[in-house]
């Protein structure tokens, strides 16, 4: 479904990313681990059109999309949640919904889609009318991937959703993701709760000092030494 | 010897209370940990006990002497200092200037900008950060801006520090560095109370944890008594760390 081959990609003259391939197959999840600094947001970014590579291709359901503008890739269907949510705290809940699903194709369906969101986060249905700046850090993060979805993606991009929730709202946060997947949305995740994630994904990309130094199904991450002392202390 | 009280403590905002009935106490020289869900009311409680906010009734004493409701900056004069959950650095500062910042302003002030550039940047070696003293802070990556958070606060010479939730968005081994971090700071004297969800780190720092829940306090006791407490594992924890 999506290919990256060997994007580099660079802040001013400080390169970030070496030479990064990786391949997501439809219905997946993957996994993106890395300690912090690696570049595992900005594999995001690049993917969703805000960086630019200066070398390599990315390819979307066999398709270039690689000069393609962040409106357009949205289009084709690639959705991110920014980290920490980053919602309009000025709006209301449903405000929030309506704006993700902008884009022309996702607006004719706005109606269905606001189901769907609703049925997965009943609590987002609840508290439509509030003003999202109020929501709990559970219930932001929960706007931010039900706006994401608004937009109908193939593919949902999540970076760092459990950011500062408790374990019992991690442990939700996790089932609501595997249910989306369930439900036919391809999920790229970033994430620093590797045990969390890796329990969940796949298969996983290791990223360190913005090169991948390993990749493999979840179990084989888990079983390296390297992951077990470096990241899960 | 007891160095904080918090007596009966309540705030509301609205109708909600966010607050409701908190007493708790801090000795010198102990870690504290808060848990408790997202919207429990651990950085209100925070942001009463530095003066961000004021109780609408009840008491924060610190040292013996009745803080409630004064002004942050006497406040963090009296020896209190807290980071943020959202670091908020001056980001077209150097490092060390940022710590400089905390150093003029903060208890015993130094009004000497030699003085206070040399003592900063030992704050700064404390910290691990020295070598970065003269890097633009936006330019500094997440876990070197956690580190800093941590210097400006102790360049205000504190008795005793708050933490909130300094550890968001650390992976596990991220978080022991800071947890040694910690350790030290409070070998130099120092009291702390942290706010915090990376529960592995918390239970292995902490002497003692309170838990908050819907503005009150549902537990408190070590650690270890802690993780098997039924109501933390209902409202906090979960199934899977039980």
């Amino acid at each position: 479904m999506l290919n990256l081959e060997k994007i580099d990609v660079f802040y001013k003259e400080l390169q970030a990313l070496w030479e990064i391939s990786l391949d997501v197959n439809e219905g997946e999840i993957i996994a993106l681990i890395g300690p912090n600094g690696a570049g595992k947001t900005t594999t995001l970014n690049t993917i969703s059109g805000l960086l630019k590579p200066a070398k390599g291709d990315i390819r979307f359901q066999g398709k270039s999309i690689v000069k393609e503008p962040v409106n357009k890739i949205v289009e084709l269907g690639i959705s991110q949640v920014p980290e920490s949510g980053k919602i309009f705290a000025g709006m209301s809940v449903y405000e929030n919904l309506e704006l993700g699903a902008f884009v022309p194709k996702a607006r004719k369906e706005k109606k269905q889609s606001l189901e769907r969101v609703y049925e997965i986060f009943p609590r987002l249905s609840e508290r439509q009318n509030q003003q999202a700046g109020t929501l709990s850090g559970g219930e932001r993060q929960m706007l931010a991937i039900g706006r994401a979805l608004m937009s109908k993606p193939g593919l949902l991009m999540l970076d760092e959703p459990s950011f500062g929730l408790a374990p019992i709202l991690v442990e939700q946060m996790f089932e609501m993701i595997k249910k989306i997947n369930q439900q036919g949305v391809t999920i790229l995740l970033v994430e620093q709760n590797i045990q969390a994630a890796l329990d969940l994904a796949h298969r996983a990309y290791l990223l360190e000092n913005g090169r991948i130094v390993g990749q493999g199904t979840a179990e084989d991450l888990l079983s390296f030494e390297s992951v077990r002392s470096s990241y899960l202390g | 010897m007891r160095i904080l009280s918090v007596e009966q403590l309540c705030k509301a905002f609205g109708g909600l209370k966010a607050i409701n009935n908190l007493d708790f106490h801090v000795d010198e020289g102990e870690i504290v940990g808060i848990i408790g869900p997202n919207g429990s009311g651990k950085t209100t409680a925070l942001n009463l006990i530095t003066g961000f906010l004021k109780p609408n009734t009840g008491k924060v004493i610190f040292q013996g002497e009745d803080i409630t409701g004064l002004p942050r900056y006497k406040i963090n004069n009296k020896g209190i200092a807290r980071t943020f959950q959202l670091c908020k650095p001056f980001l077209d500062f150097t490092a060390l200037q940022n710590v400089m910042v905390g150093r003029v302003y903060g208890q015993d002030p130094c009004a000497n900008m030699k003085l206070a550039a040399s003592e900063s940047e030992e704050i700064l070696d404390k910290v691990g950060l020295l070598s970065k003293a003269q890097i633009m802070v936006k330019d500094l990556t997440v876990m070197e801006r956690k580190r800093l958070e941590l210097a400006r606060a102790l360049a205000t010479k504190p008795d005793m520090l708050l933490l909130d939730e300094l550890m968001a968005g650390l992976n596990l081994a991220e978080a022991d560095d800071v947890c040694q971090l910690i350790s030290r700071i409070r070998d130099t004297r120092v009291t702390i109370i942290m706010v915090e969800h990376i529960v592995k780190a918390v239970t292995c720092i902490s002497n003692r944890i309170i838990v908050l829940n819907m503005g009150e306090k549902i537990a408190e006791g070590p650690p270890e008594e802690i993780i098997r407490h039924p109501k933390v594992i209902e409202v906090y924890l979960g199934k899977s760390h039980a």
